[in-house]
């Protein structure tokens, strides 16, 4: 029977070997490269996040300019980025928050995080709590707000 | 029988891909849990010794410098007593008013506050002081070391208001 000549069929072979195992070599060093920079940013991620804490020592209602105050202290050992701020009233509904929520503070710090009261809270009776979360921590406040007696 | 690779041949080659797999693998791991361990040593180490750090203030001034005007000088003196046994650092003093507005007064630089030591740290602003003349409800300070145990706030009624009107 006629074929190829077996010369030719070696040669084939052999840049058909060549080809495919380049393929399946650049395949693997990617999906290596890959999977392993998702395990150092996963590993990283959990070891940092054992140094980060966050806390509300303070709220405060200012009926008179219609806005809440919350003061967030970083007492952990990481600049921390709040990621969201939520008030909420006793009906379970949130006041808005004002200005730029995603606040970077950094160890130490003490910053103020403003709500409007606008249709939300109109005495202090109404408020529920204040939560403010960054991306490893978070922190709530339940108590009665700090002007409030 | 097919014809192929010989026995001694294949084995050796699946030993050496083995191994190769093996040693790539442990030095990544090692590498991975060397990097991580040391990360979390280091927190562990902040932690405790901040285990140790403590700070109080002993008393504040406020001078209005009978002009509470934007562009006048205003002078806020803070004495803070470092009553722990870890050094601490210190960039801002904080008031914050009876309807929770914050005043943050940066230092010139981070002051370090070496244990048992009593330092008073002085800033002078020249914003305006309206929202703080006699309206302060709390003075702060915070290490940045260590900010959850060095760390004091002291009423408003105690801050002296020097010539405030």
């Amino acid at each position: 029977m006629k074929g190829v000549s077996p010369m030719i069929a070696v040669v084939l072979l052999i840049a058909i070997t060549v080809l495919l195992s380049g393929v399946i070599f650049g395949w693997i060093k990617l999906f290596s490269f890959t999977e392993t920079e998702k395990i150092s940013n996963r590993t990283e991620g959990l070891t940092s996040c054992s140094g980060s804490a966050i806390n509300i020592d303070d709220v405060y209602l200012d009926f008179g300019a219609n806005k809440s105050r919350a003061t967030v202290r970083n007492t952990g050992q990481l600049t921390e980025r709040i990621t969201s701020a939520q008030l909420l009233n006793t009906n379970g509904i949130n006041a808005t928050a004002l200005g730029n929520q995603t606040v970077t503070i950094a160890r130490g710090e003490v910053k103020i995080i403003e709500f409007s009261l606008n249709g939300t809270i109109s005495n202090c009776a109404n408020f529920s709590q204040v939560k403010v979360s960054t991306i490893c921590s978070n922190g709530v406040y339940k108590k009665t707000p700090t002007n409030c007696g | 029988m097919y014809k192929g690779v010989s026995m001694m041949i294949s084995a050796v080659l699946l030993v050496g891909l083995a191994l190769t797999l093996g040693l790539i693998t442990s030095d990544f791991v090692s590498k991975l849990s060397k990097e991580r361990t040391q990360q979390i040593t280091n927190i562990t180490k902040e932690k405790l010794n901040c285990q140790f750090a403590n700070l109080y203030i002993r008393n504040v001034s406020f001078d209005c410098n009978n002009n509470c005007s934007s562009g006048i000088s205003h002078r806020l003196n803070v004495t803070v007593v470092n009553s722990g046994t870890k050094d601490v650092m210190i960039d801002s003093l904080y008031l914050r008013n009876t309807t929770g507005a914050l005043f943050t007064f940066t230092t010139n630089g981070v002051i370090q506050l070496n244990a048992s030591e009593v330092l008073t740290i002085s800033n002078t602003s020249s914003s305006s002081c309206h929202e703080i003349n006699r309206t302060i409800d709390r003075a702060i300070v915070s290490s940045t070391n260590c900010p959850e145990t060095a760390f004091d706030s002291m009423p408003g009624s105690d801050v002296a208001f020097l010539r405030c009107g």
